[in-house]
């Protein structure tokens, strides 16, 4: 496979990878998912924010979901998750933060784009296209500009906020977050909530690198949710706390039946796994330039592949496994898009 | 690995490099790689062995700089390396590097043989003279094994292995290093270089 083609193909997987949770969580009309993990709403909004730049109607179909569901954005958390992204996505997510605050009526977003500091565009000649082809040409610049995004420096298209998408449909699977936040409000406790109904227990600092939050935060939210008894603590070597509490009770009453129907959520963190494709993709950009060696290129695969295989890895899924060491630099492009693929793709 | 695995590996390594050191990297290396690439033997080897940075100043002079530790950048290039050739973490190592503690033989960099692989990696090989002082040494050290066939492969003379001995001796001045090599010399047919000892 060319690198273009190479390029092409995951592309390909990441869109339809992204289109897939999308209709999940009620974009283009609800679409029920066999993905079998619990979609995060958060770190895929950054991740779509720089792969949507190759599909329009993909990045539009978010924004018209984040005018009718964006109550259900914790941005706390997200502006935790963006303080580890490059200028670009930051700079994007406050453009869109301050589209959200024309369009609704939450406060949220006004704070969102305060603090991504958006940088403003004096002059309309400087903006740069927002999206691209996908071979990763730009689009022509539009001759009627939206001035939202225009002042924030990127040219496109009028932003035509439909409102088609529908309510997130809330289960407790693949939503089990939106129904956590839905009872205990958007914030930590949700969050915590989710890593420990899918995690046999965990101490503070494991669940605030796992949901992204501070240790403090994370902290005091699980000394308050142990307060209610139905959270509990057990002590770990030394002095060590750890959460816990009693799946079958908690999936019982969340799956409003009886806990053999439902079919837990599995675990995956996704903002370390949206990180890690990032990279990847950025790797497959730079392996594409002239003058890279064969051996070169799957060399950059490994080392963006090593961390979105170590996070499959930790969740338990039944995926095949990364490509190893036993796996020579020849032959690795093809165990790549055979992860990619079995992993990715539409199933 | 052999003559074909050390190049492509060397040259995986230089490429590394290539996004990882601003500047060139010059390193001395000794053992079997070395023997195999410079095609003095052909046997499996399972690590490159590195004695010192080449460092030159701005006049050109030469200078030779203990290579242990690694530099936080060649460490980093072996690992990928070892990750991508399936080789084991230490695959480039500095092991001999103790050597440069009492002086290599005279004029060694004059006999070097020097491969460039790509624009930020150059290897001065030992050449076979110095190779056969390395060699004596660990033939010495180790006993009978792949440093003393070694030895035979690059078929010393009798001049050759007395330098070598002598050069040895600073490294190791104990009285039982001294029998034993001269055991060696003896078992090799050189007892008149034994004697002279």
């Amino acid at each position: 496979m060319s690198p273009k083609d190479f390029r092409d193909f995951f592309l390909e997987n990441m869109l339809n990878f992204l289109w897939r949770q999308w209709s999940a969580l009620g974009v283009l009309g609800e679409a029920r998912t066999a993905d079998p993990w619990a979609i995060d709403p958060e770190p895929m909004i950054l991740f779509t924010l720089e792969m949507g730049r190759y599909e329009p109607r993909l990045f539009d179909e978010m924004l018209d979901w984040l005018v009718v569901n964006g109550r259900w954005i914790d941005i706390q958390r997200l502006r935790g998750i963006l303080r580890q992204k490059d200028p670009e996505v930051i700079q994007l997510t406050g453009t869109i933060a301050a589209l959200l605050t024309q369009k609704g009526t939450e406060r949220k977003w006004q704070n969102l784009a305060k603090f991504c500091k958006i940088k403003m565009w004096e002059d309309s000649i400087s903006a740069r296209p927002l999206f691209f082809d996908k071979d990763g040409k730009p689009h022509p610049m539009a001759d009627k500009p939206d001035l939202s995004f225009l002042s924030c420096g990127f040219n496109r298209p009028e932003v035509e906020v439909r409102g088609l998408t529908r309510e997130v449909p809330i289960t407790a699977q693949s939503t089990i977050r939106f129904l956590l936040r839905a009872l205990f409000g958007v914030g930590s406790r949700a969050e915590c909530l989710v890593y420990l109904l899918t995690h046999d227990g965990g101490h503070p600092a494991e669940v605030a690198k796992a949901i992204g939050l501070s240790i403090r935060g994370t902290q005091d939210a699980l000394i308050d949710l142990s307060r209610s008894g139905l959270v509990l603590t057990r002590v770990i070597g030394k002095r060590k706390i750890e959460y816990w509490l009693s799946h079958e009770r908690w999936w019982e009453f969340l799956s409003k039946g009886s806990v053999t129907e439902i079919r837990k959520p599995i675990w995956i963190n996704w903002i370390a796994l949206y990180s890690g494709l990032s990279k990847v993709w950025a790797a497959i950009n730079e392996i594409g330039k002239e003058g890279m060696t064969d051996y070169m290129r799957s060399s950059r695969l490994r080392d963006s592949l090593d961390e979105v295989g170590n996070e499959f890895l930790k969740s338990g899924l039944d995926v095949p496994p990364i490509p190893g060491r036993d796996v020579g630099s020849q032959e690795y492009e093809k165990a790549f898009e055979n992860f990619i693929a079995q992993v990715f793709g539409a199933k | 690995m052999l003559r074909e695995e050390i190049e492509s590996v060397l040259t995986a390594l230089g490429e590394q490099l290539e996004g990882l050191a601003p500047e060139p990297v010059e390193i001395l290396v000794c053992g079997g790689s070395a023997l195999n690439l410079l095609g003095f033997i052909r046997r499996a080897t399972k690590d490159v062995d590195v004695i010192a940075y080449v460092h030159r100043n701005a006049d050109g002079k030469v200078s030779l700089i203990k290579a242990d530790p690694l530099s936080p950048e060649l460490r980093e290039a072996a690992r990928k390396v070892a990750r991508d050739f399936n080789l084991p973490e230490n695959w480039l190592n500095a092991g001999p590097a103790s050597a440069l503690d009492f002086g290599l033989p005279e004029g060694l960099m004059e006999r070097v043989i020097t491969l460039s692989f790509g624009k930020k990696l150059i290897i001065h090989f030992l050449g076979r003279y110095d190779q056969i002082h390395f060699k004596l040494y660990a033939a010495v050290d180790q006993g009978a094994g792949k440093h003393f066939d070694d030895l035979l492969a690059l078929q010393p003379t009798a001049e050759e292995l007395e330098k070598a001995a002598r050069w040895s001796m600073i490294h190791d001045v104990s009285e039982v290093y001294k029998q034993t090599l001269q055991r060696l010399l003896i078992h090799l047919g050189y007892e008149d270089v034994a004697e002279r000892l």
